[in-house]
């Protein structure tokens, strides 16, 4: 764990940063006198959202979920929302972002928390298609959810944008403050904010420090969210892989973007948009102009292009 | 031989002048009732807007689904601004 008092220009923050989730989660209060209690809350939402959402663990919901293929499961408030979150932005996006590719990220030998990933001998296993989000049934009368038998569900790419949501109002409610949380480089901020706004660096990774971002932009509510097929790659066979699955073929996405970063009224809102658009690769700048979103994206050749208002100027 | 009846005696254009007087402001008070109940209808349909304002209401695109159902995919929220701030945090691929 570290806690920091983070931008000079921006006095009075506080951040506190630890490891979860295979990854850096940071919660940042305009109060320092809130640190301790931010930190608190974010750890209660992340142990939450994990032991609901994870592939990883046999004690978890989604576990529960897979072994009842084929039935009917009644499930916790917060897994079905999670799942409902996970059907909306896979609506949203036209299926680009789809939660059924579980099958697919773990033949590809995501199959353990990244952190314990190491390269792997082995050819990528062709799977195919993914099924496609609409084989979930949710019943929003019972709170229960039904796939079914050899579907696998992997929520990871809105889960934790979710989380970030949940536990930034979670802070700004009970602690009256400004917070901003970011799970890996997925942002969300709630309350009020620093005059300026939250000042938040774009790097094709997250765990790039302040001197070493592209750009420096500030928003003062809602999330920001970026997606990379860069980090977390992983060797497979000959080939290098990553953790965005197109679900049109049930492998790695195409490199063709280094970087996409883009800014919603939630973590969630922006996460699906990153996410897509690494699916949608030379398609995605016209497949994303209807959504009227600010988002940037780094070619694979380092060209830079931005839609719906995000601020030109990188660097120097 | 009966006479051919006189078009063009002073009476029978008096009489013709003030059948088409009358005709006039017949057609006229027409025109004015009708266009009162057309506006009326307007404003009933339309209210606030105006005949001198031709300004066609701001669209929503929407997208269709692949259920065939359309998802608005507009959000509003303010894109970001640049800033001279030091970052409290980076955006970017998910590292471990």
């Amino acid at each position: 764990m570290s806690t920091s008092a983070v931008g000079s220009a921006q006095p009075g923050l506080t951040a506190r940063s630890f490891r979860a989730l295979g990854t850096t989660a940071t919660v940042v209060v305009s109060d320092p006198s809130h640190a301790d209690r931010a930190q608190h809350i974010l750890r209660a939402e992340i142990e939450a959202i994990d032991l609901a959402c994870s592939r990883f663990r046999a004690d978890s919901e989604l576990a529960h979920l897979h072994a009842n293929a084929g039935r009917t499961v009644q499930v916790s408030s917060l897994l079905f929302e999670a799942l409902d979150v996970a059907y909306s932005v896979a609506e949203r996006t036209h299926g680009a972002v789809d939660p059924t590719v579980g099958n697919a990220i773990e033949a590809l030998g995501y199959d353990r928390d990244f952190e314990q990933i190491e390269s792997r001998p082995l050819p990528m296993a062709d799977l195919g298609p993914v099924p496609g989000f609409r084989h979930l049934h949710l019943d929003h009368k019972l709170r229960a959810a039904r796939i079914p038998r050899g579907i696998r569900l992997d929520l990871g790419s809105s889960a934790k944008a979710f989380l970030a949501d949940r536990a930034a109002a979670h802070v700004a409610d009970e602690l009256g403050s400004g917070s901003l949380v970011s799970i890996g480089g997925d942002v969300a901020v709630a309350g009020e904010p620093p005059p300026e706004g939250w000042a938040i660096g774009i790097a094709v990774d997250s765990s790039a420090g302040a001197d070493d971002v592209d750009q420096v932009v500030a928003i003062h509510r809602g999330g920001l969210a970026s997606s990379s097929t860069e980090v977390r790659t992983w060797q497979m066979g000959n080939e290098r892989v990553h953790h965005i699955v197109d679900p049109a073929t049930g492998c790695s996405s195409a490199p063709y973007w280094r970087l996409v970063s883009a800014a919603g009224a939630s973590c969630v809102d922006a996460n699906a948009l990153t996410t897509a658009a690494v699916v949608w690769g030379d398609q995605a700048i016209e497949r994303l102009r209807p959504y009227h979103q600010a988002v940037r994206l780094l070619r694979h050749d380092g060209e830079v292009f931005t839609l719906g208002g995000w601020p030109g100027a990188e660097r120097p | 031989m009966s006479s051919a009846p006189r078009f063009n005696s002073p009476e029978t254009r008096g009489r013709a002048d003030a059948r088409l007087r009358r005709l006039t402001r017949a057609a006229a008070l027409l025109a004015t009732g009708a266009t009162v109940a057309i506006g009326v209808v307007v404003a009933k349909e339309h209210p606030g807007t105006s005949a001198t304002s031709p300004t066609v209401p701001a669209q929503n695109p929407s997208v269709p689904s692949a259920s065939g159902t359309t998802t608005p995919p507009r959000t509003t929220t303010s894109p970001p601004t640049p800033t001279r701030s030091l970052p409290v945090v980076t955006s970017g691929g998910t590292a471990r």
